[in-house]
């Protein structure tokens, strides 16, 4: 078992640095000049120069790349002598907008998505479990029915159309919650669960649709497994049967799944973010890449980067722990 | 369309009776555990409904081993679900099928649910498939247990360990601990009988319990199927294809061919003097050690002995 972490620790660094040696290249070298756009409409020849020196931009790219990532580890120096900026690791360098500390900027935000994402997850892993379960158990019925085409309407139902339906009928129409907004859960716990309980339902809603589908088939194909008819013989109760024999085989699937999807959402819900005003790293990633802020762009991209590999890392360990076929070898 | 040739039930029992006494006196008197009567199942298909197994009728004695033997898609398992009640959702049955005298067929489902395991018990043909392989064998044999038992878990546990000893898996202790892939294809057979014994049922449905495994193996499970019927009594069906595995086992025998019965016989008679063309042809299809090595045969049997097309097969 560590032999094998070892091994997949190993590929994971490698390919994240692989990750960060792409999208280093193609941010630096196809995009436009970094000094151009960080000095602004009012600029003259010898102020682009001093930025391009500070910057270290006048190096050749893989001595630049070098740079990048050693401030990641070590911290690196803006320019030189008096003037320099000294840039503490994990160093991301500055935005060319607002000048703040990339990292910074990454450790304000990531709170908010981590609140969108857990919440969102808890709900849709209730609905959309529950659904998919009830679905599978009254196969053909009414409930059967009635939750599918539900769930064929989540599905395809974009998320900003359901946002602002949503949010017209309950903050505009009928007032039932405030307009979202940025508040901390030591301030207000109430008005906190209130801001986020439209991103968290928008987005809970998208993905639920998904996983009651892909639960109700899992349970389905489950049912008609011959240790099912065994369990059956044995005259074990019906909710025993179905929770112990029918649901937890169904469930492996589902939690690779939702590894993914929750990592994935953790580098940034960019739409919900963008709708429902969060500030989170959804949002900082789309200003970035709206207004070519390279060093951020840069940072959300390995970010995400980072949590898809280590989701999948922990999927892996997950499903050793969920099937004892993947755990151990033969006696 | 010709009847197949039934023999009434007090008509076997007495050849039985007749042709080997001491068995009648070992099973006490040959009280008739389990009388099936008439059974007929009929399963959904196309908007309509299709009937797969018609007036099958037959008894089981304690301590008796009666043999459904047929081809595959013949009807044998659906019979034993019916038994079981375990039947798909919307299939039909009708007829009778009485244990010590109590009709199994209008019983709730709750009341089903504890004769199941309980008082009648299965073991599947494959043991790969037909034990969970998320859960310990131990948890799986328990939960056979606690289905039916007062007792705590501790109780469970060693009713586990004992049942495991019981069917020869050595160091049952520390294997109940064991997940099904851990064990090899006997094994995994010896465990399920292990589970269907656990509330020691007087009635043992065996659903083509050896056709998974190879030769060797097989001999090995009969012989344990035999030694705990010798010691428990209870009575046994035996489903198989197989008429080389029944000639040592069963007591009787009851041929099936597209649902119905073809022959219904005391198993002596039956391999010396089968009376339906069907039977003996399904006894040539066997090859036997002493033939010479010709083509293997097919079964031939004049058309007019099937009903009709045979069905979908009921085991998948």
């Amino acid at each position: 078992m560590a032999r094998y972490l070892l091994g997949r620790l190993t590929a994971v660094v490698l390919l994240l640095a692989a990750i960060c040696l792409f999208t280093y290249f193609i941010f630096f070298s196809l995009s436009a000049d970094p000094a151009v756009s960080i000095c602004g409409k009012t600029c003259t020849p010898e102020r682009i120069d001093s930025i391009r020196d500070t910057l270290g931009l006048n190096e050749p790219l893989l001595t630049q790349f070098w740079h990048f990532v050693s401030g990641l580890f070590a911290g690196r120096d803006y320019g030189t002598g008096a003037t320099a900026i000294r840039c503490e690791a994990p160093c991301f360098g500055y935005s060319f907008q607002t000048n703040e500390s990339v990292w910074h900027m990454m450790t304000g935000r990531l709170p908010v998505s981590v609140t969108v994402t857990v919440g969102a997850a808890v709900l849709w892993l209730l609905i959309g479990v529950g659904a998919g379960l009830l679905g599978a158990v009254k196969q053909g019925t009414w409930w059967d029915r009635a939750s599918m085409t539900l769930a064929l309407g989540g599905v395809a139902v974009p998320n900003y159309v359901l946002a602002l339906v949503l949010q017209y009928f309950l903050v505009v129409r009928f007032q039932i919650l405030p307009f979202p907004s940025a508040v901390s859960f030591s301030a207000d716990p109430f008005l906190w669960f209130q801001s986020y309980l439209m991103p968290w339902t928008v987005l809970a809603l998208v993905y639920a649709s998904m996983y009651a589908r892909l639960t109700r088939a899992n349970v389905i194909d489950t049912l008609s497994e011959n240790f099912l008819r065994t369990a059956r013989a044995k005259g074990i109760s019906r909710p025993l049967l179905l929770r112990r024999h029918a649901l937890r085989p169904s469930l492996t699937p589902v939690v690779t799944v939702f590894g993914m999807d929750f990592a994935g959402l953790l580098g940034g819900a960019l739409i919900t973010e963008k709708v429902f005003g969060l500030n989170g790293i959804g949002k900082m990633a789309a200003d970035s890449i709206a207004k070519n802020d390279q060093p951020v762009i840069m940072a959300v991209t390995l970010l995400a980067a980072f949590f898809a590999v280590f989701g999948n890392v922990i999927v892996d360990l997950l499903y050793s722990a969920l099937d004892p076929r993947v755990r151990t070898t033969s006696p | 369309m010709s009847t197949p040739r039934k023999d009434s039930t007090a008509g076997t029992a007495t050849a039985v009776a007749a042709a080997t006494p001491a068995a009648t006196s070992a099973s006490g008197g040959n009280a008739d555990l389990l009388v099936v009567e008439d059974l007929c199942v009929s399963l959904p298909s196309h908007g309509g409904s299709r009937q797969l197994v018609k007036d099958i009728s037959f008894t089981v004695g304690e301590n008796e081993t009666v043999a459904l033997v047929g081809e595959s898609g013949s009807g044998k398992s659906l019979t034993s679900l019916a038994l079981m009640g375990l039947l798909p959702r919307g299939a039909g049955v009708s007829g009778s099928v009485r244990l010590r005298g109590r009709e199994l067929l209008n019983l709730s489902d709750g009341a089903l649910r504890s004769v199941r395991g309980n008082e009648v018990a299965m073991v599947f043909q494959d043991p790969l498939s037909s034990l969970n392989p998320y859960y310990t064998v131990g948890l799986q044999i328990e939960e056979a247990y606690l289905a039916h038992e007062k007792g705590g878990r501790a109780a469970a546990r060693r009713v586990a360990v004992e049942a495991m000893e019981r069917v020869g898996i050595p160091d049952a202790a520390r294997r109940v601990r064991h997940y099904p892939h851990q064990f090899s294809g006997g094994q995994r057979q010896r465990i399920t009988i292990a589970m269907a014994l656990v509330c020691s049922p007087s009635l043992l449905i065996a659903d083509e319990p050896t056709t998974a495994l190879d030769v060797t193996v097989q001999a090995e499970i009969l012989r344990l199927l035999a030694e705990l019927q010798e010691h428990t009594g209870n009575g046994m069906i035996f489903i198989t294809h197989d008429l080389a595995v029944v000639a040592g086992l069963a007591q009787r025998v009851l041929v099936m061919r597209s649902g119905s019965c073809v022959e219904y016989a005391e198993a002596e008679r039956l391999f010396s003097d089968p009376r339906h063309p069907y039977t003996s042809a399904l006894l040539d299809s066997v090859p036997r050690m002493d033939d010479d090595i010709g083509d293997l045969k097919s079964l031939q049997v004049p058309s007019h002995a099937s009903p009709h097309v045979p069905g979908e097969g009921a085991d998948r």
